[in-house]
């Protein structure tokens, strides 16, 4: 399947394997060859959320997207969450990917923290999925 | 690298002069129905305007208008900065880093004649 990054990918809609919408492909990212050997690059990861799609957008406005974002982000993780394309199974008309939501800790964190502190404080967020 | 990083940047031949600027890239991708993608994807090829590009053509390129099926007043604006359009194969491109990347002329082709 030949897809065009600005018309297929970017901005698209990602969901989780049960189809629940979990973030956009703000990225892409992609190895390059060395220089003169004729491979192609490969895509290695979509990059997912709002400090991806931040450092796209750059200027002040993108800045702060970022940063706001970044402030969410696990101190363990270095930049914005990837997501390894063989974990997508479905590109059209949205991307599918083949995990769950709860199986993505590292993606859509402020929804993840609504999930454990206000949706389901409770139950525990393990039952708020049920 | 990221995506990001190609989109807009200039394409120079061996003389190191301008002649494009990478408004899209395709991509193959080998998702199935099934669950997980049959193999890596990878960079197919570059959607290229030809440089110098007007400020107009410029945005009909990076809106996907040229590629995407246009209606209305737009449509004849579209088509003629599609006709201008050039792709370039991915393994066509000699060089990746730098601020520049770097590929023969010769090496591109209209982009009506690639078949997406």
């Amino acid at each position: 399947m030949r897809l065009s990054v600005n018309l297929d990918l970017l901005d698209h809609q990602v969901t989780d394997a049960e189809k629940l919408p979990i973030a956009r492909v703000d990225d892409l990212e992609i190895s390059v060859p060395e220089d003169g050997s004729g491979d192609e690059p490969l895509v290695t990861g979509l990059v997912l959320g709002t400090e991806a799609a931040g450092h796209r957008i750059g200027g002040r406005v993108g800045a702060v997207m970022a940063s706001a974002s970044a402030r969410l982000r696990d101190r363990a993780q270095s930049g914005p969450p990837i997501v390894a394309v063989d974990r997508v199974e479905q590109v059209r008309p949205f991307l599918v990917l083949t995990d769950a939501f709860p199986d993505l800790p590292q993606v859509a964190r402020l929804e993840h923290w609504l999930r454990r502190h206000v949706v389901a404080p409770d139950r525990g967020g393990d039952r708020a999925d049920q | 690298m990221r995506i990001s990083e190609l989109l807009g940047r200039d394409v120079v031949g061996p003389d190191g002069a301008a002649w494009a600027t990478v408004v899209d890239v395709h991509v193959d991708a080998p998702v199935p129905a099934g669950r997980g993608s049959a193999g890596p994807w990878s960079v197919a090829g570059l959607v290229l305007a030809p440089a110098p590009t007007s400020t107009w053509t410029a945005w009909l390129h990076f809106t996907g208008l040229t590629q995407a099926r246009v209606a209305g007043p737009l449509r004849p604006l579209a088509r003629g900065a599609r006709a201008q359009a050039r792709y370039l194969a991915a393994r066509d491109v000699a060089r990746w880093s730098g601020e520049a990347l770097v590929a023969e002329p010769v090496r591109a082709r209209p982009l009506e004649e690639v078949d997406r």
